[in-house]
């Protein structure tokens, strides 16, 4: 080869450059840089997984999204953050409601201190207009948040029924006065309208009044109802109950889903989407105070009782998606809280259920608590292999598969221990659980299960070990069954193979389908499936709320994926449904029932129920654990995080070593150095 | 010229109908307006306010008979159920198509699931995708550039198989465990870099510079080799040797000879790129937790949003058709023996 000698300046100048930028200082600091911003505050670091859908109140249908309409917005009543089991207590309410038994109407009466969030909104110069014609720049611009009143109760309500958007008028639907007539009239008017304002039908229509909702002053909101409905305080203690301004709901219109402007502890700062959340202490936030107890279980939160809500000055919901990303950012200490993904799931958690012993060197500590979200298989009862209309030889499949799911295993080997297994629809700790609820038909015994199919007619024939298949001999075909799935990712496949490990121990074929939810929404409204993979998420503690997923009428496109119809089942529910529990009485006559309906589930196995959720949470030392309750969604203005202790711990953690990064640069720098060197060489 | 960009231009619509009729199929074979609406307004929804949503998104139309009885139903408590063929009738799905392009031709996108502007989303997506993928992009390039010409120039010898060595086994590496591992030790771990985030204008920079630093070292091995196989074609033509010959010194025959002719090749890949930039960088924004359109666009189509998926569609088929174009253009600026006609 020819020699060649080249002018190496440019060559030597980009590899200079490259250097240099290798060698660029390192850009960590996250620790120091945090401590810098937080200093003098106490602030609440936390990762969310996406952005809330809307933080309108009455378009928060997802638990993300009524976290973050709870730090803006409040309902009358609120859980109390300390007393187990939930209890209910005042919060935009003076005191509890008056509750008038003949005429089924509830009285709150309102607290005299409760003030909206200074807003664009509340500004004279904002009247008339909108944000959409404003924009954002006049934003600064705001007017001082104005008194809540009976009013605004009632126009909250109203508005619940009225928007075609809204996903919680189902928690009225039905019950209040006059509202569902309100309801039908208004619901197709918004944006409907000609002329200037598309809205001004649905304006006008807004000023009907209701029979049921009534401000006879500024302080008094009553609520009559169509029937007693026990569940009423609770339903509006979802965020759907939350106070809106009128003011607020004409002037953002759909941008009220981003722009919160409510009564509530904290004030949205700022909305990176996809990014974070910033809340700061809302200055008009009325007087309210930290719990007290003299309970022995609530002496850790002491120093607390007392004080004047929030306890944080500041809280950062930073939107993670990857769960190694959010459990580096916790170990950091840039994080307060975190879940554990199941990738994280040995790095976090012992064999034992215990925090491992490199976390609890870092003084975190780990919570581990029930959550009332049930996940069960439900069959299509309208399907003809495994319905009502397969008859026995339907209800003897049903019966098999319930028997063949070994739930202990699926929660051990595939949910890292996070879930408990159920053999019954009402979680501990609400009334109406009881052992005795628990359906034999649910208990994991695949030779029963063979047995069942074999008395209803089938061919069950050991194929291996632990391995069967049992056939029709009507038509020599091994039975077989379709499972739709929520989801399609590595934990839906996971599933599947769990799923159909179980239907080989009583020989039909199970086979999942993994889809997106879009897609099994569409299938499981059509009925298009043989079961269902779903789950449900309990409102309120209230039995009802589970027990309302397989009553006749809830059918699909409603909430009764089994389609499941059984004429005693329903009658049991009307009955329960409507039931006060103030009476001792009342309470056994409620317990009954619940178990009778239990008994009508074990007969016709329209579920494979699977299991109630744990949750398992990982805090640092420097944040005090809050009372776990699933269904508030207002406990952060409880929560204290020692700032300046995280801020010194995060820093020590942040050391630079020096060594990894001598031998990197070493070793990405070979070719660079071998280039050099043969340059120099030329060169020569 | 003119004539073929005119051409090419006049194809796109066309292209872009066939592009925007495949995503609509597909999307309407996996979900229904019925779904939609229950996966809009909750499980919970009354079926009237189901219907009334996909009257309002103009999906179903009111009949006579449908209008007459929801202005009776209005004064109930207790509505009559409406009935399909008798009190609405579902819009067809070519009338649906046609509503769709319409709206594209007039960029009205509407809004996203959580009530924002698409347009908007799109915008503001695109700066952080840009951010993250632009200088990364500029870098690994010229990285490649750089090494592919030093390996060609030294072929066959210890450098050269120190540098395909070193892309082999960069390439033979998980993009997603390298990311992992990037994540884990050197900002987790050793503390060199923030573990993820993002900021607004320059300081943004701190975040960016790990995953542009493994977008890099991913990107180093296919460049290298890419580019010392373009190069090394070139370095044996007989003009190179012609240059040698006649004493034109080294940088020259690089520079001026070698490398210009390798244009053609790499302006194809810069520009076919260039759509890429901005549509994002998925696993590495989902892992770093910048708010681009790589996952944007992945969260749409799991939620069936479908303004945005439309939006994405739109915007992804537009740039890949004039990114072809400009590649073509660019043939024809850089080599004059391509006559585009």
């Amino acid at each position: 080869m020819a020699r060649r000698t080249l002018k190496w300046s440019p060559f030597l100048a980009l590899i200079a450059a490259l250097a240099m930028l290798s060698l660029a200082p390192g850009c960590g600091g996250t620790a120091e840089t945090l401590a810098k911003e937080d200093e003098g505050l106490t602030v609440i670091r936390r990762g969310e997984d996406e952005d809330p859908k809307s933080m309108d109140p009455h378009k928060t249908g997802d638990v993300i999204s009524s976290r973050h309409a709870g730090m803006t917005y409040e309902c009358l009543l609120q859980y109390d953050y300390l007393e187990r089991p939930a209890v209910l207590v005042p919060a935009l309410a003076a005191a509890m409601p008056q509750y008038d038994r003949a005429t089924n109407t509830y009285t709150f009466k309102l607290r005299d201190d409760v003030y909206f969030s200074d807003d664009r909104c509340f500004h004279p110069d904002a009247r008339g207009k909108t944000y959409a014609q404003e924009g954002e720049g006049m934003q600064d611009v705001r007017g001082k948040g104005r008194k809540l009143t009976a009013a605004d109760m009632v126009y909250s309500f109203k508005r619940l029924a009225a928007l075609p958007d809204s996903e919680g008028f189902w928690v009225i639907e039905k019950k209040v006065q006059g509202l569902d007539a309100f309801h039908n009239g208004i619901i197709g008017l918004k944006g409907k309208s000609e002329g200037n304002d598309p809205d001004a039908e649905w304006h006008r229509a807004m000023e009907q009044p209701v029979a049921g909702l009534k401000a006879p002053d500024d302080l008094t909101f009553q609520v009559t109802l169509t029937e007693p409905y026990p569940q009423f305080l609770y339903a509006i203690t979802l965020t759907y109950g939350a106070a809106v301004a009128r003011e607020a709901a004409e002037y953002y219109d759909k941008d009220l889903s981003r722009k919160p402007v409510g009564t509530g502890p904290y004030l949205l700062k700022r909305w990176r989407f996809n990014s974070e959340l910033v809340y700061e202490r809302n200055p008009n936030f009325r007087d309210e105070r930290f719990p007290t107890s003299a309970k022995p279980e609530h002496a850790r939160f002491k120093p607390y009782m007392g004080r004047r809500l929030p306890i944080a000055d500041r809280v950062i919901f930073r939107v993670i998606k990857e769960g190694q990303t959010e459990f580096l950012e916790f170990l950091q200490g840039n994080l307060d809280v975190s879940g554990i993904d199941k990738d994280q799931f040995s790095a976090a958690v012992s064999p034992q259920s215990e925090v491992t012993p490199a976390l609890a060197a870092k003084g975190i500590k780990l919570l581990k608590y029930a959550d009332p979200s049930i996940s069960y298989i439900s069959f299509n009862m309208n399907d003809k292999e495994v319905g009502t209309p397969g008859g026995a030889r339907a209800t003897a499949i049903r019966k098999a598969v319930c028997a063949c799911i070994d739930r202990e295993d699926l929660i051990r080997r595939y949910r890292n221990g996070r879930g408990e297994a159920t053999r019954q629809l009402v979680p501990p700790g609400t009334l109406g659980y009881s052992p005795a609820n628990d359906m034999p038909a649910q208990t994991y015994d695949p030779g029963k299960g063979r047995r069942i199919l074999q008395e209803a007619g089938f061919q069950v024939n050991e194929v291996g070990r632990n391995l069967y298949r049992t056939t029709d001999p009507a038509t020599g075909r091994q039975l077989s069954m379709s499972i739709l799935l929520r989801r399609n990712d590595s934990q839906a496949a996971d599933y599947a193979v769990f799923l159909k490990s179980c239907g080989d121990k009583i020989g039909i074929r199970i086979e999942c389908e993994p889809m997106t939810f879009a897609e099994f929404l569409k299938r499981q409204n059509e009925g298009t499936g043989q079961a269902y993979d779903a789950g449900w998420v309990m409102d309120y503690p209230d039995a009802q709320n589970m027990l309302q997923l397989l009553y006749g009428p809830n059918k699909p496109p409603g909430i009764n994926s089994a389609s499941y119809a059984s004429p005693e089942y329903d009658r049991l529910y009307r009955e329960m449904a409507i039931l006060e529990e103030i009476t001792e009485a009342d309470r056994a006559r409620k317990a009954e029932l619940i178990r009778l309906m239990h008994a009508e589930l074990e007969k016709d196995c329209p579920w494979v129920v699977i299991q109630f959720s744990k949750v398992f949470s990982l805090y640092h030392s420097w944040y005090e654990t809050p009372e776990p309750n699933a269904f508030a969604y207002t406990y952060i203005k409880f929560i204290h995080s020692d700032t300046p202790a995280r801020a010194r711990l995060a820093t020590s953690w942040s050391e630079k070593p020096v060594l990894p990064a001598v031998i990197m640069l070493l070793l990405l720098g070979i070719p660079m150095i071998l280039m050099g060197v043969k340059i120099l060489k030329q060169a020569a | 010229m003119l004539n073929y960009v005119l051409r090419k231009l006049a194809y796109m619509p066309f292209i872009l109908i066939g592009v925007i009729a495949i995503t609509f199929t597909l999307f309407f074979l996996v979900t229904s307006p019925e779904a939609l609406a229950r996966q809009r307004l909750g499980p919970k929804a009354s079926q009237n306010q189901v219907y009334e949503w996909q009257e309002t998104e103009g999906y179903i139309v009111w009949t006579e008979a449908g209008q007459t009885k929801r202005k009776a139903n209005a004064e109930k408590d207790e509505p009559e159920p409406l009935v399909e063929g008798q009190d609405f009738e579902r819009v067809g799905k070519i009338m649906l198509f046609g509503r769709y392009i319409q709206e594209i031709v007039t960029f009205n996108y509407g809004l996203d699931r959580r009530d924002r502007s698409v347009a908007r989303v799109l915008f503001d997506g695109m700066w952080a995708s840009l951010a993250l993928t632009l200088p990364a992009f500029l870098i690994a390039e010229l990285l490649g550039v750089f090494f592919g010409l030093f390996a060609a120039m030294y072929r066959q010898t210890r450098l050269d198989h120190v540098l395909v060595i070193s892309a082999i086994v960069v390439m033979s590496v998980n993009s997603i465990a390298l990311y992992m591992f990037g994540q884990k030790f050197l900002a987790a771990n050793w503390n060199y870099f923030p573990v993820s985030g993002y900021a607004e204008g320059f300081g943004a920079a701190r975040y960016l510079l790990l995953p542009i630093l493994l977008y890099v070292f991913i990107s180093y091995g296919e460049h290298l080799r890419f580019n010392r196989i373009v190069m090394l074609d070139e370095v044996n033509q007989d003009y190179v040797r012609t240059a040698r010959a006649k004493g034109v010194n080294e940088n020259s025959v690089l520079f001026k000879h070698v490398l210009r002719n390798t244009l053609i090749p790499l302006i194809t890949r810069w520009v076919v790129a260039i759509p890429g930039l901005y549509l994002g960088a998925l696993v590495l924004e989902s892992f770093f937790a910048i708010p681009g359109l790589g996952y944007l666009t992945v969260d749409a189509i799991s939620n069936s949003d479908v303004n945005v998926v439309r939006a994405t569609v739109v915007l992804g088929a537009i740039s890949f058709m004039l990114a072809n174009l400009l590649s073509d253009v660019l043939y024809a600026v850089v080599d004059p023996r391509v006559k585009l006609s």
